[in-house]
């Protein structure tokens, strides 16, 4: 919430760096998890979206193209059908908490 | 495992770019030493830091830091800490 040409605005925070003139440093973690599922890379992501959605009430979780998004974490699935596949983890700096989370639900489980 | 986090919380917002020999005096100061600089691709500037012994590494831009992990915590949390040092953040 700031003022913005004399009324009250809500800025997202890149408009607020804009506004006040700084380059905004964005700090991104990414880690990989090994899934033994055989199957289609996105049946895999699939079934992480329902575990994810359980374990995550409250938070909005989309998919698409077999891509997760939740906030700034973004999973994705690669792999061939009938091998392991390589589960992404990606999350900026600042969803740490829920990034950390999600890492650590999907290393718990492959284990 | 601990319970999911409640949505919104605060976090630090940085801006500028780290100095890179700064980042690894930091690393090293956090105990995540053995760094081993080298320039980025050319024309797209920045510079990657490898350290082996904890299989990360950090690819530094000036708009960006990327940093691919293992995923241990107290790794990362060190690598937060050293990246805090090097830019200015509120």
């Amino acid at each position: 919430l700031c003022v913005k040409d004399n009324r009250l605005s809500f800025l997202d925070i890149d408009e607020v760096c804009e506004e006040i003139g700084i380059n905004r440093h964005i700090i991104r973690f990414t880690s990989t998890v090994r899934f033994d599922d055989p199957g289609p890379a996105v049946k895999t992501a699939e079934k992480l979206k329902g575990l994810l959605t359980e374990k995550l009430q409250g938070w909005s979780i989309t998919i698409s193209d077999g891509n997760i998004s939740v906030e700034s974490v973004l999973i994705k699935v690669e792999g061939e059908d009938d091998s392991t596949k390589n589960i992404y983890v990606s999350w900026t700096n600042q969803d740490e908490d829920l990034g950390s989370y999600i890492l650590g639900l999907l290393q718990s489980m492959v284990q | 495992l601990v319970a999911p986090p409640a949505p919104a919380r605060a976090a630090p917002l940085h801006w500028s770019s780290p100095d890179v020999e700064a980042l690894v005096r930091a690393l090293a100061r956090e105990g995540v030493g053995s760094a081993r600089v080298e320039a980025g691709a050319e024309g797209e500037g920045g510079s990657i830091v490898h350290l082996p012994r904890h299989d990360t590494l950090v690819h530094v831009e000036p708009h960006a830091t990327h940093v691919f992990c293992e995923g241990r915590p107290d790794v990362r949390q060190a690598l937060r800490r050293a990246l805090a040092a090097c830019l200015p953040h509120v």
